[in-house]
């Protein structure tokens, strides 16, 4: 009822255009709209989840007795991790291709990041990287907002904070 | 609406588009905001009222937007620490990659 029977009339230059039937997606403004959402990415939790049940992927662990982390979700913010191996990676590009046809969302490609553990060697990586068709890129990026790298200088990785508030 | 139905009528909204940064030039600096009528906030409302007390048992616990009692800091947290640990690791057999995606087009979009 909520995605199927909607229909949109756009306010321009104050004046009606309309009515627009969309084909999917949700309305912003909706108050029901994250809901619905995040009700979708759990699909996209639970492929990941079937697989590692499956043993198909191993998620990352900080240390020996911590719980493996395959995952982390916010709205459409998505971080996985999985350990370095050819048959892993091609398990998650399917899982990817496949939620992305599945929900009729978009997961857009030069948006991908990808980041290696220090211990992986260079034709490694190459390798992986052309299985999942991505650019690498080190540290520069912000996951919710904040850097997901921290680097020596702290000073220098949180300064944009401080730039926004002053 | 007292046989339990949905009138149709109540489910048409207008989009409202608000600039985004300094300068709009492309339709990408518009965020279209869909203004709905009181009475269907009203009943979504109540849905959501409803949904958001199961909702800690349908969603896992690697998704942290919206549930109540979860905070966007955690994941932001554990993303940092586990980002740090793949950072400082320099030998050992568990060799591990960390992929950022983007999902785009989460709300609004016709084709």
């Amino acid at each position: 009822m909520y995605v199927e029977t909607v229909d949109y009339s756009v306010i321009m230059n104050k004046e009606m255009v309309g009515p627009i039937i969309p084909g999917r997606g949700l309305r912003q403004g909706d108050p029901l709209s994250p809901y619905l959402f995040i009700l979708c990415v759990e699909g996209l939790s639970t492929l990941i989840r079937n697989a590692e049940n499956r043993g198909d992927l191993h998620g990352v662990r900080v240390c020996r007795i911590a719980l493996r982390i395959s995952h982390l979700l916010f709205v459409d913010d998505c971080f996985l991790f999985f350990q370095v191996e050819e048959s892993q990676a091609i398990v998650k590009k399917q899982i990817v291709t496949l939620y992305e046809e599945a929900s009729g969302q978009a997961i857009s490609l030069p948006k991908f990041e990808i980041f290696y553990s220090r211990n992986v060697q260079e034709p490694q990586q190459q390798s992986i990287t052309n299985i999942l068709g991505v650019r690498v890129v080190l540290g520069t990026s912000k996951y919710l907002g904040l850097p997901s790298m921290v680097r020596r200088s702290k000073k220098a990785t949180f300064s944009f904070i401080k730039d926004k508030v002053w | 609406m007292n046989e339990g139905q949905f009138p149709p009528t109540l489910n048409s909204t207008n989009i409202a588009f608000i600039p985004k940064g300094i300068e709009q030039k492309t339709m990408k600096d518009w965020r279209p905001i869909t203004l709905c009528n009181v009475l269907y906030k009203l009943f979504s409302k109540v849905l959501e009222n409803r949904l958001k007390k199961i909702l800690h048992k349908c969603i896992v616990d690697s998704q942290s937007a919206f549930v109540p009692g979860r905070s966007i800091l955690d994941n932001a947290l554990v993303a940092i620490e586990l980002v740090h640990y793949m950072k400082t690791k320099t030998k050992g057999k568990e060799k591990s990659v960390a992929l950022k995606l983007d999902i785009s087009k989460a709300y609004d979009r016709i084709d």
